[in-house]
């Protein structure tokens, strides 16, 4: 009994002192903490409070009775979907252009970052990165209107050089056969530059007396790059191969809802495009919550898998 | 325990700011609601109203302002200053309400969900009510059955050029007994239909059809009001797209256009049609069946197919913009365009394609005859069996106030004003007795200067009536819909309007009738949805083959009617049971 007391004692007094200094320090750093108050505001308000909607999938919603007071109505909403006709068709179209997307658009800037790195004019090498990083802000609404007047049938500049070299015209926005490169090519040109900001500032700590001795050993550029340089980085890489597998059933639904057309509607209908159509558009709010719902959970359990992975090939892991 | 203090203290402001942003939009929504209740239960019996279409002698407001949802896509043109302008100066001096007007530029089922759903609501909204299975008409419903609209049963009456509303003729016995005044409503009545016509010469000619730029037909030959049929128009559109023709600047043409989103493509393939103002069809054995379940559907589709299989019909038709389509027509680029034919007309008002070339002038093409070798005519029924509708949310101000306004507008006084502004300004009265813009007006509007539009609109001319009128009876009053209509009417659409004209089909359409199936609400979720039709439909018209777009449109048949475990039959062997209960029944 007094063993027992003596072991809370010391535990409790072990958590009370841990506590007391997490305080103390929590007070010298006060400013810091001010700072981050807005952004733990932000993050309560907008992401976490309106969580509660979530359980709207369980619900039969009445406008008058609002979420939290509408009836419950089990899974029905789930199984609604999951016996939909076009459950699995939506599914393995989100997973095919997120799988395309992880095995071109994730390694673009890598490949970008890394080149840029090589160059050794600077001026030239920021005049490319800026110029890289433009397309970023520019929105797909706009992007895909250019990619439309482009490549249009009719007057579009690819189809015009194809007619004057006696070739057939191609709708290549419309056709199925050139959905998937459109929608790489585009995220590719839009995304890659931007994407790597985030590789160069790795790059920059990579220590130059790794490339003296790499170098000294006799690795040529190419050499250096697999020996030295992507090993140094491969932790920024792991990171953001988790939030990407995190993001993969995301797929990118207003590049997706842009290009959707007539001809590729079958393998470019995705998750996020789905709900607008079946609940958003139709006022089945329960039913656009249930597929969310269904989507955000198995993005954890796939970001999940992704870490366990990352930790064990890459020894990189975010939790 | 200072320090203790102070970090209960931050989380407590923490939490307590996070409850009071949440308590916010409850708190607003709780407001909303109790004004919504108060107006339920005030009287507006103290307005008297004089009878008939004149001023109405309403009570006078203490200037009262309301707004209006114009939930139509595609926004709502107004003055840019909409308290202070003339129109709205003179409404305000009568009866002392003054609305203000907001458009959308989404879908509108969509704002309407997302008004009740979050409970940011105007005064009144102006929104689609085409009943039975419209997307819009079951947000309303939906809404009035959970207690979002004002009942306004006992209030109509008192406001005399609103109380014919629901008079059969205005409105068809169908449209009353199963939308506006559906049985779920228990008795109530939450929708004011607008846009129902006063009498026959008011009801609106779309002037639906095909196009064509008028030199092709001259060049090739072909005199296009003798193209009847879908293998002439066929012919007619072949020969066209292998002649070699350009658009005003040069380039190369595209044979076949539609405006936004594919409108209205149907209208290449009027020919497979029949008089009808439902979608079924009635066979030989004397049952109905649904069109969209018949090998004619399948056909149909199957010719647009071809049309685009063969290079005619434009492929980025189905995913245009409207501003894409003007220039396509405004350019002379599409040699055939299909929608209504002011559309047509107006994309080429806006390259000015008349002025510099008026040998293009888009020229009617037929009209195309029905199936059955009938011309074909614009079918409406006896009653606007559909409409667009005002509805008066919880969140109204001032019901009476509301109402007062609309009655007003609806008087051929306030009409007036609305549509001509104040006399002596802009228009005069003829030696008829009726309201005509004045001749400096008029020849600017003869000239094709779009900017005299503008300037009325500022003075707050124009653009009230479309979204308040209850029964249209403008051609009565003025021998006019439009202002200036008479004096500047565009003589090749006159002349197509009497080519292709209204005609009012008599009887009890069977749609209507089977709306009371015991699942309709679960068959519409999925059998009357739009997007996933036109996701198959066009899926079909860019098919590689013919036999693969027959399958897809055939796939969309199956999914039709093994949905729900074959409800769709259930539905339609309720239909044939009920159309026995009655002698007038049409499809």
């Amino acid at each position: 009994m007094l063993g027992t007391a003596l072991t809370t004692q010391t535990t409790g007094s072990f958590f009370g002192k841990k506590r007391a200094d997490l305080k103390k320090r929590i007070w010298q750093h006060r400013w810091l903490y001010l700072f981050i108050l807005p952004c733990v505001i932000w993050l309560l308000v907008f992401c976490y409070y309106p969580m509660y909607g979530a359980t709207l999938a369980f619900k039969d919603y009445s406008y008058k009775l609002g979420i939290l007071n509408s009836p419950w109505a089990g899974l029905k909403h789930f199984r609604a979907f999951i016996y939909s006709p076009d459950f699995w068709r939506v599914i393995k179209n989100t997973l095919v252009i997120s799988g395309l997307k992880l095995l071109f658009s994730f390694p673009a800037p890598i490949l970008l970052a890394l080149l840029l790195n090589e160059v050794q004019a600077v001026r030239f090498k920021r005049v490319v990165q800026t110029f890289s990083y433009l397309p970023n802000f520019v929105s797909w609404v706009v992007v895909v209107s250019l990619m439309n007047v482009i490549f249009s049938p009719y007057g579009g500049v690819i189809n015009d050089l194809r007619k004057n070299a006696g070739l057939e015209t191609i709708f290549f926005m419309g056709s199925r056969e050139y959905f998937y490169p459109m929608v790489i090519l585009s995220d590719i040109w839009k995304n890659a530059g931007w994407g790597t900001i985030i590789y160069l500032s790795a790059l920059t700590s990579v220590s130059p007396e790794l490339y003296e001795a790499a170098a000294i050993d006799g690795a040529g550029r190419l050499k250096s790059t697999f020996y030295v340089t992507l090993p140094c980085i491969k932790g920024t890489i792991g990171i953001m191969f988790i939030n990407a597998v995190g993001g993969l059933l995301n797929a990118g639904f207003d590049q997706i809802l842009l290009l959707q057309q007539p001809d590729n509607q079958l393998i470019s209908d995705i998750l996020d495009t789905f709900v607008l159509k079946t609940g958003l558009s139709q006022g089945r709010f329960e039913y656009a919550t249930a597929i969310g719902l269904f989507k955000s959970v198995l993005s954890l359990v796939l970001m999940t898998l992704a870490n366990e992975v990352s930790k064990r090939t890459m020894e990189v892991s975010i939790f | 325990m200072y320090k203790l203090k102070w970090t209960g203290r931050a989380m407590a402001l923490g939490l307590a700011t996070t409850l009071m942003l949440a308590g916010c939009s409850s708190g607003s929504s709780a407001a909303t609601s109790t004004a919504g209740d108060n107006q339920t239960t005030a009287a507006a019996g103290e307005a008297s109203t004089i009878d008939g279409s004149t001023a109405t002698d309403t009570q006078k407001y203490d200037d009262v302002k309301l707004k209006m949802l114009i939930c139509w896509n595609g926004g709502f043109k107004t003055a840019s200053d909409q308290y202070n302008n003339e129109v709205a100066q003179a409404i305000r001096d009568k009866i002392g309400v003054t609305v203000e007007y907001e458009g959308i530029m989404m879908s509108e089922t969509e704002k309407l969900n997302l008004v009740f759903a979050s409970g940011d609501m105007p005064d009144m909204i102006n929104a689609p009510y085409w009943g039975g299975d419209g997307g819009e008409t079951a947000v309303i419903k939906k809404a009035a059955r959970e207690g979002q609209l004002l009942d306004i049963k006992d209030e109509l009456p008192k406001y005399a050029n609103l109380s014919d509303a629901y008079d059969v003729g205005i409105v068809s016995q169908a449209f009353l007994e199963n939308d506006l005044d559906d049985p779920t409503f228990g008795g109530a009545r939450y929708i004011l239909p607008q846009e129902t016509p006063g009498d026959v010469a008011d009801i609106t000619n779309w002037a639906y059809g095909v196009f064509v730029r008028g030199d092709v037909a001259d060049t090739l030959g072909i005199d296009p009001t003798t193209i009847k049929t879908t293998d002439q128009l066929l012919d007619f559109m072949t020969k066209a797209r292998d002649y070699g023709f350009k658009d005003v600047n040069g380039n190369d043409i595209i044979t076949a256009t539609t405006f936004h989103e594919g409108w209205d493509y149907g209208q290449y393939a009027m020919n497979f049609n029949s008089k009808q103002a439902t979608s079924f069809v009635k066979q030989d054995d004397g049952t109905y069946t649904y069109n969209t379940l018949t090998d004619n559907w399948i056909d149909s589709n199957l010719f647009i197919w071809k049309l685009v299989n063969e290079g005619i019909l434009d492929k980025e038709c189905f995913k245009q913009s409207d501003d894409l389509a003007n220039q396509k027509v405004g350019n002379g680029t599409a040699l055939f365009a299909a929608a209504q034919y002011s559309t047509v007309i107006n994309a080429t008002k806006l390259t000015g394609l008349y002025d510099s070339n008026p040998e293009m002038r888009y020229v009617p093409v037929g009209p195309l005859n029905y199936a059955d070798g009938e011309a074909s005519v614009q079918v409406e029924l006896k009653g606007r069996n559909g409409s667009p509708a005002i509805i008066f949310p919880t969140s109204n101000q001032n019901l009476e106030a509301s109402l007062a306004y609309l009655d007003y507008v609806n008087s051929e006084e306030g009409a007036r004003l609305c549509q001509y502004g104040i006399e002596g300004d802009t228009y005069e009265m003829n030696s008829e007795g009726q309201p005509r813009l004045l001749q400096s007006i008029l020849e600017r509007k003869q000239n094709g200067d779009t900017t005299v539009d503008d300037e009325l609109r500022e003075k707050g001319i124009g653009y009230i009536l479309g979204r308040t009128l209850q029964a249209d009876k403008r051609m009565t009053w003025w021998g006019e819909r439009g202002a200036g209509d008479a004096d500047v009417a565009i003589t090749e659409l006159v002349a197509y309007q009497e080519a292709r004209p209204v005609e009012q089909l008599a009887g009890y359409p069977i749609d209507k009738l089977a709306q009371s199936f015991e699942d309709y609400d679960t068959l519409k979720t999925y059998a009357f949805d739009d997007t996933t039709k036109n996701d198959y439909t066009q899926r079909a018209f860019f098919a590689d083959t013919e036999d693969e777009a027959r399958s897809i449109l055939e796939d969309y048949q199956d999914y039709l009617t093994s949905q729900e475990g074959g409800l769709f039959q259930k539905y339609l062997d309720y239909a044939n049971e009920v159309a026995k209960t009655r002698d007038d029944v049409i499809n």
